[in-house]
């Protein structure tokens, strides 16, 4: 999964998720580069402060969430799906919701 | 209850048409002498839909590598067609009033969750494998398009209908076939023969929520079925619709997506999600 990190975070070897735009839409990077330590200043000197890059396997499960939290998103996802997922391609679009509403909850909190 | 339906295909017949740019447009593809040069001038005559064009076409939703700074360029690089494409969008964007927000309908939150799923139907038409991407993105952006129309001719009836879907849990083509005796599908679908859109994309308004187009699977629209699924899971703006579907039976096998592939877009459909809305400056 991609996450957004701070120029100064930024690693050799770290590879672009989406493309670096400017004010007008136009694209100064392009998704997938693999980023140079010497980015991070370039990219400053354009004005940009933070760039999404891909996630290392395995990383994905990063984001914390208590017992507690959980409960209260199941309990928000069951007043808008109905239904059961049947298949593993249901599954995934009911952690989708579960990953946009934890998101958002970690959002507002912070 | 027939009465709402006659009334409302008369607001239809009287509603705006595309610009002229699109129709100038249309008459340039259809002549096979033309070239990506007549197209352009035909463009760039009208500088609204030229700005647009580029600003989309740098946009994520396109993931371009390279710069689009003329008209020439985006036509080469997207093709005839998906420029024409992002007209439509445009301007059927600008003909909707975006004020007027409502606890159960905004304006702006809906075009926010049918960019989501413009960006969503594109991302899945290629993890399908769809070589022609072309069309994905307009028919995700105007798929809802009937429930705009309802807001503003009917916008009391069309509140009503939105309180009673999400008061009941009910689905909101129940709710509008109570009060209108019709669904936003079938309303969008009058629209789109309105603009002479291309049966392509009137399928996707009048069938998306099922994938099927009289009873027979349809790829284009079984992605924006599932994409609306998707932009709902992923709170991209709002539907005005509280519920979220299950999908239907049919499109895990016609679209034979790789297993772990939804859950991987995360990241990807959030991004492209949240840099389109801000270009569009909603």
């Amino acid at each position: 999964m991609a996450k957004v990190i701070s120029c100064d975070e930024i690693e050799q070897g770290m590879i672009l998720a989406q493309p670096i735009l400017n004010k007008f839409g136009q694209i100064l990077l392009p998704a997938n580069v693999e980023l140079q330590k010497k980015h991070s200043q370039l990219l400053k000197t354009w004005g940009i402060n933070s760039v999404s890059i891909k996630g290392v396997e395995g990383e994905d499960k990063e984001m914390e969430i208590s017992e507690e939290m959980r409960a209260l998103i199941e309990d928000t996802l069951k007043l808008k799906i109905l239904w059961q997922p049947t298949n593993s391609f249901e599954k995934e679009l009911y952690q989708l919701a579960f990953l946009s509403e934890a998101k958002k909850r970690l959002h507002t909190a912070s | 209850m027939s009465s709402y339906l006659q009334k409302i295909s008369k607001n239809v017949q009287e509603f705006k048409t595309l610009p002229t740019v699109y129709t100038q447009l249309m008459e340039v593809m259809a002549n096979s002498r033309s070239s990506i040069n007549d197209a352009a001038m035909v463009i760039a005559s009208d500088q609204v839909a030229a700005t647009k064009i580029l600003k989309v076409a740098n946009s994520p939703l396109f993931g371009l590598s390279t710069r689009v700074d003329s008209i020439n360029k985006a036509i080469f690089l997207l093709g005839f067609n998906e420029v024409k494409n992002i007209i439509i969008a445009t301007s059927i964007m600008d003909m909707f009033d975006m004020k007027n927000s409502n606890a159960y309908f905004n304006p702006v939150d809906f075009w926010k969750y049918s960019i989501g799923v413009g960006i969503t139907s594109r991302h899945l038409a290629k993890e399908t494998g769809i070589t022609n991407v072309d069309s994905f993105f307009l028919s995700g952006i105007v798929h809802a398009i009937g429930k705009l129309f309802l807001y503003q001719s009917f916008p009391q009836e069309f509140l009503l209908a939105l309180e009673i879907a999400h008061d009941n849990r009910l689905n909101l083509r129940d709710a509008e076939r109570e009060i209108f005796g019709t669904t936003h599908t079938v309303v969008g679908e009058l629209l789109a023969e309105r603009w002479k859109l291309p049966n392509t994309i009137s399928n996707a308004i009048r069938y998306y929520p099922t994938g099927l187009v009289n009873q027979a699977p349809d790829i284009l629209v079984s992605i924006v079925h599932l994409s609306t699924i998707v932009a709902k899971a992923l709170n991209f703006g709002n539907s005005g619709e509280s519920l979220i579907d299950k999908p239907s039976e049919h499109i895990w096998e016609l679209l034979s997506l790789r297993q772990g592939s939804l859950e991987a877009a995360f990241g990807e459909l959030t991004n492209s999600y949240e840099q389109s809305v801000t270009m569009f400056s909603l």
